[in-house]
Order: structure tokens, then C-alpha cells, then sequence
């Protein structure tokens, strides 16, 4: 991160800041603002978590309300952006649950993976299909996608990862391995040599 | 390696999006300098950060009807750590806000068709703008499926009365009419309507 990008990303982490304490003293224009402000990253990782636009909908309204009420127990920690998704995914956990409970069929992914080995020329091949890329990452199972998403979207380190999805750091690092696993043997297997996924 | 540090090829995607420490950067760039693996998954992991970074999701305007819907329920949701008496003012406001909104339902629902009339967001010119209300036994998956079956899209909603905004395609409805009708035969509508 150059300087320019690293002073703009201070500013905006103090705004975000700065909003929230208003929040906290009961600002409704400054939660105004912050929902505007926020509501496409929150969308855009709660639709990640549900794959479906009305959850995800009802995901960034009900998050936004829990900033509203909780707004004044953020200690500063963490960046506001990584507070808020920790919120976020706590939604979505809740929201899954809800639905296996009533037999919505949506379930949360295990992390097992065996997968042996694949011709690395043909992952990189593979690789240079952008299609086949969203279609292998479309495929990893959803703890798995909520890592990408996080490192590559949200451009979050890992030890904020953790903290979003209340994970140890190692948890973290293990379940982008076993992406890393599954992706390689998805695009092996678009190319026509590897496992077909 | 460090036994203090994951292994460096654990650290490839975070060195690919640039939020390793210096001294995790600099085991991982020692591991790239030997290691053809290391090199290879380099590449692949540049190819997945690109995709994902490209990757174009329709979200929603944070629209005045979103905001709307969120203010409304600012007024009775309790804040963390206030008080009982706080908690008490809260439920009374609740059951107030609850017997205000039994009685204005209706002219609410009215209004709200009418507010939405007033602010498209996000329906293109090959769409008809379509409000629907879903029955409350519906699943999200039956609203996919109906949408999916209609090729049509949401763009908004739901609002406090659970009103949402659908695009719904030109090229398979000849007006708005038409494509508020076909939703409302569907089972799990309550009702639609074309604005005008």
C-alpha cells in the first residue's frame, strides 16, 4: 500500500470512527451516513454468505440495526470494517441456522478435503480462464469462499479475518489451503487432464 | 523456517493482497526465491485475487427506501447498555409504535406503493418496475425460483411493509401490467402491482 492509498485509508477509518461515536450517542443522520457508506461492502459479503439477493438484503438491514444498537461497544480494536463484517457474519450464521433448523437446506460447508495431487501446468492453464476461475471459486464450499472473499474483496489480513469470523488465525490459513486444494483440482479438471470437480 | 512463522506458502494470498507484516513478507519472498512450487502457487493465487477483485455483484442503491425502512425500527430498538427504565420507555414505545401501525397499516402500505412510484432505482429501460409482496410462508428459494422462472430480477426491498421492487424483462412481458399480473398468479404473492 503506497502512501497515498495508506493516508486515504487512515482518513476513512477515522470518519468511520467518528461516525460511529455519533451513533453511539443515538445520531440517527450519522448512522444515515454510515449505512450509505457501508451498505455495498455489506451486501456485497453478505450475498457471499447467503448466495441468495433477498437474505442478503434482509442481512444488511439487520446488521445496520445492530450497529445502531451496539455502536457504542466498539473499543476501537479493530477497524470499523472489520467490526462491522464480524457483525455481518454473526447475521448470516444465525440466519443459516434458521433456515437448517426449518429445513431450508442451506448448511454451512466442512473444511475436510482430500484431493491427492494435480499437474500443476495444468492448474496455471486453467487459470488463465477467467470463467473457469469464478466457476471453481463458485464451487468451494462456503467457509472456504467467505477466506477469498475476505483476503482478495476485502483486501483484509489474516489476523482480521480471524477476528471477522471469530476463528483462530491458523483456522483461517487452513481453510484457504483446502481452497487452494479445491481450486486447483476444479481448474485441473477444466482443463481436461485433472479431477473433474 | 521460523518456528515463530506459518510456513511462507501458507502466506501467499495475503502477500498477494498486501497485508503481511515485513518480516512475513520477507520469508515469503525468501521462499519464492527457492521454491518453483512456491512460484507456481504465486501465480495462481494472482489469478484468483484478479477474478475476485473483477468480480461484478449488482448490489443494490443504498436507496431512500432501504434507509426508510432501517429508521423505522431505529425508534424501538434497544441500544447496549442502557438501563431498565431506558428498556421499560422502549417496550412502551414499542406496543405505541405497534398499535400506530396496526391501525394506519393499510394507508401505510398505500403510501409506501406511492413512495415507490416517485423513485425508481435500478430498473433498466429493457425492464418493467413491478412491486410485489410476498406471502409470509415463502421461502427464499420460492422467490428465487419465481424470478428465475420470470428471468426477472429484485432491486429493492424490502421495505418496513415488506414491499419489494422487481425488474421484470420487456422482451417477455408487453408492459408493466401484464408482468405485475404474471406475478400475481403466483402462489406465493400477495400482491403486485404496476405503478404508473
Amino acid at each position: 500500500m503506497n502512501d497515498a492509498t495508506l493516508a486515504s485509508a487512515e482518513a476513512a477509518e477515522a470518519a468511520a470512527r467518528g461516525l460511529l461515536g455519533d451513533i453511539a450517542t443515538g445520531n440517527q443522520r450519522a448512522l444515515e451516513t454510515f449505512y450509505r457508506d457501508y451498505h455495498g461492502a455489506v451486501y456485497q459479503f453478505a450475498l457471499r454468505l447467503v448466495r441468495n439477493p433477498a437474505d442478503a438484503a434482509e442481512l444488511v438491514n439487520e446488521s445496520m440495526l445492530e450497529v445502531w444498537k451496539a455502536a457504542n461497544t466498539f473499543r476501537g480494536g479493530s477497524r470499523v470494517r472489520t467490526w462491522l463484517l464480524s457483525i455481518v457474519n454473526h447475521r448470516a450464521v444465525d440466519l443459516l441456522r434458521r433456515k437448517r433448523r426449518h429445513g431450508g437446506g442451506v448448511e454451512l460447508d466442512d473444511d475436510l478435503v482430500d484431493e491427492g495431487v494435480c499437474p500443476m501446468p495444468d492448474v496455471l492453464a486453467g487459470a488463465q480462464n477467467a470463467q473457469q476461475v469464478r466457476a471453481c471459486i463458485d464451487r468451494l464450499p462456503e467457509r472456504q469462499r467467505q477466506v477469498v472473499h475476505l483476503t482478495f474483496f476485502e483486501q483484509l489480513a489474516y489476523p482480521e479475518i480471524a477476528q471477522v469470523l471469530e476463528v483462530p488465525a491458523g483456522t483461517v490459513k487452513t481453510r484457504m489451503m483446502h481452497a487452494k486444494s479445491k481450486l486447483m483440482h476444479c481448474l485441473a479438471g477444466f482443463f481436461g487432464r485433472g479431477v473433474t470437480p | 523456517m521460523s518456528a515463530e512463522l506459518p510456513g511462507p506458502r501458507e502466506l501467499l494470498p495475503w502477500y498477494v493482497n498486501g497485508t503481511l507484516s515485513a518480516r512475513e513478507r520477507a520469508a515469503v519472498e525468501g521462499e519464492l526465491a527457492a521454491s518453483g512450487i512456491a512460484r507456481d502457487e504465486l501465480r495462481l493465487w494472482r489469478e484468483v485475487a484478479r477474478e475476485v477483485a473483477n468480480e461484478y455483484v449488482t448490489v443494490p442503491q443504498a436507496s431512500d427506501l432501504g434507509w426508510r425502512r432501517l429508521s423505522r425500527q431505529l425508534n424501538v430498538a434497544p441500544r447496549a447498555a442502557r438501563t431498565w427504565r431506558i428498556a421499560a420507555g422502549v417496550l412502551v414505545a414499542v406496543l405505541g409504535a405497534q398499535t400506530v401501525f396496526l391501525v394506519q397499516r393499510e394507508q401505510a402500505y398505500r403510501d409506501q406503493i406511492h413512495q415507490l412510484g416517485s423513485a425508481p432505482a435500478g430498473v433498466r429501460d429493457d425492464e418493467w418496475r413491478v412491486q410485489v409482496r410476498f406471502r409470509a410462508t415463502a421461502t427464499a428459494a420460492d422467490i428465487n425460483r419465481v424470478l428465475s422462472d420470470a428471468q426477472a430480477r429484485l432491486v429493492d426491498g424490502p421495505s418496513a411493509l415488506g414491499v419489494y421492487e422487481v425488474a421484470m424483462p420487456r422482451a417477455r412481458f408487453a408492459d408493466a401490467q401484464s408482468a405485475a399480473v404474471w406475478l400475481g398468479e403466483q402462489a406465493i404473492v400477495e400482491q403486485s402491482v404496476a405503478p404508473p
